[in-house]
């Protein structure tokens, strides 16, 4: 047996030798292989907007497309491909997943173009604290996304009293006379996500301050506190205007839902707009948006950003070209436009948008100048993804009723201290 | 299956005949309904799809579905269907079929006929291999991969098929060897045939069977695999399941459920045809001694 | 080296001659053995001109031109001794014969070595380790496996695999074994019925979760589709009930095997002698006692085979739920697989991904561990 043993490890030990001596590094110059999971129609076309710039520049576009879970599925992939050594040239990245990469030494830096080209004065510091590590630019930001929007049915509002609401209760009393009216008043799907990014809101419209010690600074007195508790509770009032049918759904089945006016309303992030309008729905007549009541004034963001990894000198020159068309003001316009985002640059015109679009560009101007832009929790820009995990167990049990109002308060804390 | 023509041991009364194969076709409903939903739809209008009936046939029947699938779906960037990516998965798939199927067998073939001191021990420890959750390799899979140099090439995927399929095919043959008169064999080496040359010409030409039963398993294993596609395979290298979950899992915009369908269907055609072509000869490797009774 | 002496001419020869089936070297073991051996490596691997056999194989096989060190390391085991020179040939030629069977099941031993028993270890070693985004080695003892256990959402995920796994081998033994026992009726059209029953294994989850979420959503599936024809109170709606939705993962966890379990039993009921049968039935027993009392107690081993495959295909569930509920509503369907993977690759803590990996393979090895045990220890040759 140990004979056989040595015998195994020699060739092992042949085939390892033989396959380094064979291996070739195989990135051809001047291009790039970009990791990301816009694989649906429109994301795909604005993404080919920048893909064309590149090619007119010579740089060759390898696509590396990883769609499922909006990029979950993609960020198992990039950990095995940095694990063995193969990075691509740039990757679709959100928030803190960012910085984990940066903390691990193998991501690239953009300074070089940056500086040049002054994005430290155009790009909001909010940003900044995903796309900058330790001084390095790391990440070219290509959008904007704010979470915290509600998206109504035009008519089935104006059957409601056709006021927008401002507050809760004025909320409350919308939907209620939906209720009334034999619609379903919020369409919601049911995945832990979604029900977290209504949790932001309802967080954030309980007052700038409480969403930061709460959300962002983890305060165990915020986190069990009587607001929490408010929170949840509004929660569950709203849980009560979702269908029982909303398990499992999609958030854009939820938007057809509104569209159709089967449902009344959804609170959903800004790429929900995409949906209203691929519907051939105008703004402002079909469909409204407003801030989720009682937040107007403050933004919750996520941004989507790719992220430059150590490809090595040859490839270099091309993840430069990349990043540097990333931020060219031409196609964070023409990116945004289709996506539903705005751009990440403060200084891009908003001409070519529409209605809801230069009121997201307005309003984050206007957050970003108060102080009240914050990262969204339910998308990965507030706390790590271990912490956001928790969290999402705690919100999603809650709202599918597993748990009371009062046992989620007790125990967010200690779900969220037991992964610190 | 030369016993399937004894007589039925239960009695041939009509009316429990008749029980019987309601309950047969009853069955065979319950395993084809996901596939009749799949092809009905796939040739549906998708406004016909978002008004009308799950289970109901087309009124309005149309293939442009499945031509939108196969090449002109969007997939990344580009809109290229999901063609380019079945190459990918062909020329994944043969290499590793065939080598763990070759080594499967000269395994099977050592495990029973060559034995040595230990060798149940290697066979045990060969066939634990079958039984690993393969998320839990996915971190040091890359890691050894990139070692050696070829994470992201074809060659990477199939080194890894190979890997986690040597256990299945090793099971196969050796079972199905075990039953081979050991007689015949010590005869060849009296006469003077060697280790390759009893194989070759005393068990292999028995083996068809067995060969198809390892294929086939290999073949649909492979083809289905996700996992180690999505996370080994470069943008050169990306197999057909990876393309099929970008087409229908990307994050918004309208849900061609038409294109979905029709896309699934196409990805799952080859493993299809191979069951339904050689599917007998499935049951009759099973038959001959894949499975102990 | 020494040179082997051996020309390709005389190999060639010698090879042609065991072709023909020659005994001319049947008086020299050693000769004889040795020379298959080295013609067979020719004919296989196409080698011309290469004075040394092994050596050319293995050039040819790694096309490593400096490959002496591997050369040497692999005759140092082929041959007991290390003392080199020509006396060696002799009695590696000998070794050789003896050796092939262990040289040619060498590979797949290390591949497995590699691929599944040193990852094993790794995983263990990173379920001690503070690793969170990818490993890092800083230790941390049994910590990982504390926080795993005080996470409600791992009992939760224990109680599903419970309920699944009981639910899952009970209902695919049971439909398995009764479609092969009908089948086996002389069934006209089997050949019509057995792909049927067998192709859901031909198709992964990926292409067939949408179907299957479509068909169980109450909006557009089954509920729809029977209110459609006029039961109005039909309500399906397991898949959105946080208690009831494991059940669904069940239906279709069973479609998706049970066309195979019943693949196998029918594979063990066609292998039951007829003679025993036609005793029987010479007796007067019904076709039920039949089965109960002769037929089922003989495939007994495949009760066995049966369990163990579906037990680690329980355990090892995953693109099933992602598919149909992504764990959903709330945690109800979360199952181990899909736990570990969230916590491995989502939530970027994969020291706890580690421990609940190390736990999920200890299940699966106390399943099959004893099951090996049994099979291999009887004897192996029962022709």
């Amino acid at each position: 047996m140990s004979r056989f043993w040595t015998g195994c490890a020699a060739i092992l030990a042949l085939v390892i030798g033989i396959s380094i001596h064979g291996a070739a590094p195989a990135s051809a110059q001047g291009s790039v292989e970009v990791m990301h999971w816009w694989t649906s129609g429109g994301e795909a076309a604005a993404l080919e907007v920048l893909k064309d710039d590149l090619e007119s520049k010579g740089v060759t576009w390898n696509d590396a497309p990883v769609a499922g879970g909006g990029g979950e599925q993609a960020m198992t992939v990039l950990r095995a491909r940095v694990t063995g050594g193969n990075p691509p040239t740039a990757v679709q990245a959100l928030g803190f997943s960012i910085t984990d990469w940066a903390e691990l030494d193998v991501v690239a830096n953009l300074n070089e173009v940056a500086d040049a080209e002054g994005w430290d004065d155009v790009i909001p510091d909010a940003l900044q604290s995903f796309s900058k590590y330790d001084g390095k630019w790391i990440a070219a930001p290509v959008n904007v996304h704010s979470t915290n929007w509600v998206w109504i049915n035009k008519s089935a509002l104006d059957a409601a009293g056709g006021r927008a609401p401002t507050t809760w209760d004025e909320l409350v009393s919308v939907l209620d006379r939906m209720k009334s009216n034999g619609i379903i008043p919020l369409g919601h799907g049911g995945q832990a996500w979604q029900d977290a990014t209504i949790f932001d809101a309802v967080v954030l419209s309980l007052g700038d301050d409480f969403y930061k010690s709460a959300l962002i600074d983890l305060d165990p007195g915020a986190l069990s506190g009587a607001k929490m508790r408010e929170a949840f509770d509004r929660m569950e009032v709203l849980r009560g205007y979702v269908d029982d049918n909303f398990s499992g759904r999609d958030w854009n089945l939820a938007s057809a839902l509104v569209i159709e006016g089967e449902a009344g309303m959804q609170m959903m992030g800004d790429w929900a707009k995409g949906e209203f309008l691929k519907a051939g729905q105008v703004p402002g007549e079909d469909f409204v948006c407003i801030r989720f009541p009682g937040t107007q004034g403050s933004v919750t963001f996520n941004s989507d950003q790719f992220v430059m990894f150590e490809v090595g000198e040859e490839s270099r020159p091309a993840q430069l070209l990349m990043a540097s068309a990333i931020e060219n003001p031409v196609f964070q316009s023409a990116f945004n436009v289709v996506k539903g985002s705005v751009p990440a640059r403060t200084d891009v015109p908003d001409t070519d948008f529409d209605d809801c679009g230069k009121k997201g560009m307005k309003d984050l101007a206007e957050a970003n100048r108060g102080g009240s832009l914050f990262g969204s929790m339910a998308h990965g820009h507030a706390v790590p993804p271990a912490v956001q995990g928790a969290i999402y167990d705690v919100v999603t049990q809650h709202f599918n009723r597993e748990i009371s109002s009062a046992e989620a308060v007790e125990s967010l804390a200690s779900a969220v201290s037991a992964v610190r | 299956m030369s016993s399937s023509s004894r007589a039925p041991v239960v009695a041939p009364n009509r009316v429990l005949r008749a029980c019987l194969y309601a309950t047969l076709l009853v069955f065979a409903v319950y395993y084809l309904l996901p596939l009749y939903v799949m092809v009905m739809n796939s040739l549906k209008t998708l406004d016909e799809i978002r008004q009308g009936n799950m289970l109901a046939p087309p009124r309005e029947w149309t293939v442009k579905p499945w031509g939108d699938a196969w090449s002109r779906a969007q997939i990344g960037v580009e809109a290229t269907g999901l063609r380019p990516y079945f190459i990918n998965s062909v020329l994944m798939v043969v290499p590793a079929v065939t080598i763990s199927t070759v080594l499967g067998a000269l395994n099977g073939y050592v495990l029973t006929k060559w034995t040595f001191r230990g060798a149940n021990v290697v066979f045990a420890l060969i066939l634990l291999s079958c039984f690993i959750p393969f998320q839990i390799v996915l971190i040091p899979s890359a890691r050894v991969l990139g070692f050696l140099g070829i994470s992201g090439t074809t060659a990477g995927l199939v080194l890894i098929h190979i890997a986690y399929g040597i256990g299945f095919t090793t099971l196969f043959f050796r079972n199905y060897y075990a039953s081979f008169p050991t007689e015949l064999i010590r005869a060849a080496q009296i006469d003077g045939a060697g280790f390759f040359r009893i194989f070759w010409s005393i068990l292999l030409p028995s083996s068809g069977p067995i060969l198809a039963v390892s294929a086939i398993w290999q073949f649909t294993n492979i083809w289905n695999d996700f996992l180690f596609g999505a996370s080994f395979g470069d943008f050169d290298s990306i197999p057909m399941t990876v393309a099929l979950n970008n087409l229908v899992s990307s994050s918004s915009g309208v849900k061609e459920y038409n294109v979905h369908f029709a896309g699934a269907i196409l990805a799952a055609l080859p493993t299809l045809l191979v069951y339904v072509l050689s599917g007998r000869y499935f049951v009759r490797g099973l038959t001959a001694g894949a499975v102990k009774g | 080296m020494p040179a082997g002496g051996c020309g390709l001419a005389r190999k060639k020869l010698n090879f042609v001659s065991l072709v023909k089936g020659g005994d001319d070297d049947n008086n020299d073991d050693d000769n004889g053995g040795a020379f298959a051996v080295r013609a067979v490596f020719n004919v296989i691997f196409d080698d011309n001109g290469g004075a040394f056999a092994v050596r050319a194989v293995l050039n040819v096989i790694f096309d490593d031109n400096g490959g002496g060190f591997a050369v040497r390391a692999v005759l140092n085991v082929i041959s007991d001794d290390n003392d080199g020179g020509a006396a060696v040939m002799s009695t590696l030629t000998a070794k050789l014969q003896d050796w092939i069977p262990r040289l040619v099941l060498s590979p797949s031993a290390a591949i497995i070595f590699v691929f599944v028993y040193a990852f094993i270890i790794y995983t263990g070693y990173l379920s001690l380790t503070d690793s969170r985004l990818l490993p890092s080695y800083g230790f941390v003892g049994l910590e990982n496996y504390q926080k795993l256990w005080a996470l409600p959402h791992w009992h939760r995920a224990l109680l599903n695999l419970a309920i699944f796994g009981i639910l899952y081998i009970v209902f695919c033994t049971a439909v398995g074994l009764l479609l092969a026992i009908f089948l086996d009726q002389r069934i006209r059209g089997e050949g019509f019925l057995r792909p049927i029953y067998l192709y859901p294994l031909a198709l992964s989850f990926i292409v067939t979760g949408t179907a299957w979420k479509w068909f169980l959503d109450p909006g557009i599936g089954l509920e729809n589709t029977v209110q459609r024809w006029g039961w109005e109170g039909f309500a399906f709606d397991w898949i959105k009930d946080r208690k009831l939705a494991i059940y669904t993962v069940v239906m279709a966890a069973v479609w998706q095997s049970s066309g195979f379990v019943m693949a196998i039993f029918l594979a063990g009921l066609r292998g039951v002698d007829d003679e025993i049968i036609k005793a029987a039935q010479m007796d007067g027993a019904s076709g039920f006692t039949i089965y109960r009392r002769i037929i089922i107690p003989l495939v007994r081993p495949i009760f066995l085979s049966a369990f163990v495959i579906l037990a680690h295909l329980a355990i090892k569930a995953y693109d099933l739920v992602i598919a149909l509920t992504g764990g959903g509503p709330g945690q109800a369907t979360e199952l181990p697989a899909t736990f570990m993977y969230s916590y491995t690759f989502t939530r970027s803590l994969m020291g706890i991904g580690a421990s609940s990996a190390v736990i999920m393979l200890a299940m699966i090895f106390s399943i099959i561990v004893p099951y090996l045990y049994l099979e291999l220890r009887q004897p192996k040759d029962r022709s």
